[in-house]
């Protein structure tokens, strides 16, 4: 009896009250529909539904973009000569060692029929200088960039969150010993920081790229959750666990992480956006993605050659994806903390 | 024929906008006057609108959330105040008006000196500008607040003075306007006794030297007697009863103010339940004294002998020194009894509480529980429990009633399933006057009252043989102490529990304690008898505590001593 009761009634805890304020406040609901609307994009594109394409060249070089595309949009290039060596160049006697690659080289050239190939003209978002899509390279540049940002802002936070639990909670030698190490990592200039556990990595990719966020970007985390829990192990509840028997890891991660869980949650936003931006800076630097993947910051480093010949299409799809990107999750971040801080419950 | 009022409320209205939902009417249909040079005292519980109503005279309300309705007026001086420019409203606020907190620390500001804020205030009351008059100026007001040495004192901190100086300094700045009227918000809540005494004399006097009106809010009607000539109790936004104090604290034509003079234990009436306001305000009476509890030889459950304690205070640069907060003592508790343990801020109450629950180890002295086995860390769990001061705070937020109230029976190993402790969850609601329907809710649904009944019902289910309660009244209003304390009876009773009752309030250690200690700075002064030491209290500390104790004595009749 009673137990059905406790498992119908359910009554409205503190996180769907937040939820129910962050839907009230218009700026929430709007940049909330807008990150959805990406992370569902980047679900797309991880599931190899949309932008699977963006390698393929489908239009002419830095093909323009437009909107309206009559049926003349394409053109057909002529098959490219079979490549024959008819010329022979004098050996004086001598024989071409490489003579048997040729050979095998002619015959498999007249084996491949080559046949014209179509191009567009033009793109709805225009194309690259490899006349690739830029809406295809562009859909698997938010996938890539948001994807990092994800995994590295997770990893950050959860580091973060674990090591600033343990020191503002035990405080005395362990505070002292992570403290000192987040110190010696935070003197460190950022960037410098970055390049050397990148040089350290000594690879490029999507992983790397994502430890090198994560491992450096937690420190953040680490001083604000170290703060509440220096405030919150004092308080009467927690005293109250202890007295009641519940051991300091239960007063540690049952009891005090969910009343810090707003903080986390909004350092995990706030390092989304900054890892995002992050991964682009990098990039561009060209210590991000290798050229086997896109992501926003390459296609940004691609951009600025483009610029110079007067093809702007590619920096501004870019720029427009990531501003509103970015734009719309800080807006959320701001909107999150409010609807989260428990002080303005009313 | 009356003089003209001072400030005149009549039919105040004021209602919360909420988002999404109908406005909230805090206040509805006030009605009041103060004469100048006189004090008039609003009382109420939490909730009953008396703070809002002071917000409005002074127009303090934030205007985003707060509507006044129309047709309220309140009249100073026969001019209706809501219809000032917000100039002239300012203009008023700084020359006749003078306002104090409940919490002077809240209100100072903790990176200037005594000295500047106090000069700020004087400079636009007075409109001086000369360094040396404003100096001496505010030397004259500290001095007047009885701040000894004030020349030392202006160029003090907040921090370095005590509550009670806080609260003068406060007070200072408040007459530095020479303001008609003072209004003062439970100026002496925060505060221990001995100086509330002072507070409220010094009000009193400085009433009378600068022939202002003050209006006096307060949830303490014991306290009105000591300071107002009339009285105006509020419930629910509504005013129940006004008059004349030597009236309405004598002879109450209300029920409420009745209930609100009875249920508050006092030094001189002992029964043996506390009468208790029902939710219409009606009064259950008290219950009689079913003769003297049992006091043959009964078994120790708590044994504490020479235990004290001593915190590190971290000094300036590397410096550290010790602080003595509990000289070493000693005591046993008997099952079934309660000791009440009596001292001010600072006396080292808690941490002797904390002690005793295991939350902090103390440095020398030992804690023992004859009779089960021996004391590990989660064995004392079931000896020991305690019961805090603030049930908004002792209550994980994030945490429904049933898992507030199951984990002590998962930690102790009580029950063997969730279905069997939620069972065992809910006869402990049941016992403590909640039902089932509470498990699925978390801790802000909840009352005051109920938070506390939640914490207590907590600290049951593991069935400790010693309850320790750390003022664990002191945060509720009266009627909802009324009902705790005869809670904390009904179950000493029923389980033989031993209690051991912490409290900053006399009168109702007085109610609760068969034996008492007084702490005085970390060392025991007296202990004994309850009886005994408030009939005869040996030591002067204990004389002035029981002498500080407001008696709820109207001031026409404490005149005639």
């Amino acid at each position: 009896m009673t137990v059905q009761i406790y498992s119908s009634m359910r009554s409205e805890n503190a996180w769907s009250l937040a939820l129910r304020r962050l839907w009230r406040d218009p700026v929430g609901r709007i940049s909330l529909g807008v990150v959805v609307f990406y992370l569902v994009l980047v679900g797309l594109v991880l599931m190899g539904w949309l932008g699977t394409h963006w390698n393929d060249p489908v239009a002419v070089n830095y093909a323009p973009p437009t909107w309206y595309a009559t049926a003349a949009n394409r053109v057909t290039l002529p098959a490219e000569e079979a490549w024959d060596r008819t010329q022979v160049i004098p050996l004086y006697g001598w024989t071409d060692p490489l003579e048997p690659i040729w050979s095998e080289a002619r015959a498999a050239a007249q084996r491949i029929q080559p046949e014209p190939v179509s191009y567009r003209l033009t793109l709805p978002l225009g194309a690259d200088k490899w006349g690739r899509d830029v809406g295809q390279k562009v859909l698997k540049g938010t996938q890539t960039s948001v994807w990092v940002g994800l995994v590295a802002a997770f990893v950050a936070t959860f580091i973060g969150t674990v090591l600033g639990a343990l020191a503002g909670y035990y405080g005395r030698g362990v505070d002292d010993l992570l403290n000192g190490f987040y110190g010696v990592l935070t003197s460190i200039p950022y960037l410098l920081l970055v390049f050397a556990v990148a040089a350290v990595f000594q690879q490029k990719g999507v992983g790397t790229l994502i430890l090198i966020l994560g491992l450096t970007g937690w420190t953040g985390v680490f001083r604000l959750v170290r703060a509440e829990y220096l405030k919150h192990r004092t308080r009467e509840y927690v005293l109250a666990a202890g007295a009641l028997g519940a051991s300091h890891g239960r007063r540690v991660w049952v009891h005090i992480l969910p009343n810090v869980s707003h903080v986390v949650l909004v350092q995990f936003s706030q390092n989304l956006v900054g890892f995002i931006k992050s991964e682009v800076i990098l990039s561009f630097l060209g210590f991000g993605v290798p050229v086997s993947s896109v992501s926003w910051g390459s296609m940004l480093n691609e951009a600025q050659n483009e610029l110079i010949l007067g093809k702007w299409w590619q920096l501004v799809v870019t720029t427009v994806a990531m501003a509103i990107f970015v734009t719309a999750l800080s807006l959320l971040t701001d909107a999150l903390r409010d609807a989260l801080d428990p002080r303005l419950n009313s | 024929m009356r003089p003209q009022p001072l400030l005149e409320v009549r039919d105040l209205e004021v209602a919360f906008r909420r988002t999404g939902d109908s406005p909230l009417v805090v206040v509805r249909g006030v009605d009041f006057t103060v004469p100048p040079c006189s004090t008039v005292a609003l009382v109420g519980e939490s909730g009953s609108g008396k703070s809002v109503t002071a917000l409005s005279i002074l127009r303090l309300l934030p205007e985003s959330h707060a509507h006044i309705h129309e047709r309220s007026r309140i009249l100073w001086e026969g001019r209706n105040l809501l219809e000032f420019s917000s100039q002239a409203m300012g203009a008023l606020r700084r020359r006749s008006l003078g306002m104090i907190f409940q919490d002077p620390q809240g209100a100072l500001n903790p990176v200037f000196t005594i000295g500047m804020q106090l000069g700020e205030s004087v400079r636009r009351a007075e409109g001086i500008g000369s360094a040396r008059q404003v100096r001496q100026r505010s030397l004259e007001l500290l001095a007047q607040v009885g701040i000894a040495n004030p020349a030392a004192r202006l160029s003090a901190y907040p921090h370095q003075l005590s509550g009670g100086q806080q609260q003068r300094v406060m007070i200072a700045m408040a007459i530095s306007t020479h303001p008609q009227l003072l209004i003062a918000d439970e100026p002496t809540t925060a505060l221990d006794v001995t100086v509330q005494r002072q507070i409220m004399t010094l009000l009193r006097e400085l009433q009378r030297e600068l022939s202002m009106a003050i209006l006096f809010i307060t949830h303490d009607l014991a306290l009105v007697g000591e300071i107002a000539e009339e009285v105006v109790v509020m419930r629910q936004g509504r005013v129940v009863e006004q008059g004349r104090c030597s009236e309405v604290l004598v002879a109450p034509r209300h029920g409420y103010t009745r209930a609100l003079l009875t249920c508050r234990p006092t030094l001189g009436n002992l029964p043996a339940r506390l009468p208790m306001i029902d939710d219409q305000g009606d009064l259950t009476p008290a219950r009689a004294s079913s003769g003297p509890r049992s006091s043959g030889p009964l078994p120790v459950v708590l044994e504490v002998e020479g235990v004290s304690k001593s915190f590190v205070v971290q000094g300036a640069g590397w410096r550290r020194s010790r602080f003595q907060a509990l000289e070493p003592l000693g005591f046993t508790l008997q099952a079934g009894r309660t000791l009440g343990v009596v001292g001010e801020s600072g006396s080292g109450k808690s941490t002797l509480a904390r002690m005793v629950a295991g939350i902090l180890v103390p440095d020398t002295g030992q804690i023992h529980f004859p009779g089960r086995g021996a004391p590990g860390r989660s064995g004392r769990a079931t000896q020991v429990q305690m019961v805090f001061q603030n049930p908004f705070a002792s209550l994980n937020p994030r945490f429904t009633v049933a898992q507030l109230l199951t984990e002590p029976l998962m930690l102790q190993g009580v029950g063997t399933g969730a279905r069997e402790r939620v069972e065992l969850a809910v006869r402990w609601l049941e016992r403590v006057g909640l039902n089932e329907r509470a498990l699925n809710r978390y801790p802000h649904e909840f009352s005051g009252g109920q938070r506390q009944r939640i914490a207590i019902a907590r600290c049951l289910t593991v069935n400790p043989r010693v309850l320790i309660c750390d003022e664990s009244v002191s945060a509720l209003d009266v009627s909802v102490q009324a009902q705790v304390l005869n809670l904390l009876r009904d179950l000493q009773d029923e389980l033989n529990l031993s209690l051991l009752f912490i409290s900053h309030d006399l009168a109702v250690v007085r109610f609760m304690a068969d034996e008492i200690l007084v702490l005085y700075a970390g060392q025991v002064v007296e202990r004994g008898k309850a009886e005994e030491v408030y009939a005869r209290p040996r030591h002067p500390y204990t004389q002035q505590l029981l002498k500080a104790v407001p008696q709820g004595i109207p001031l026409s009749a404490q005149g005639e001593e």
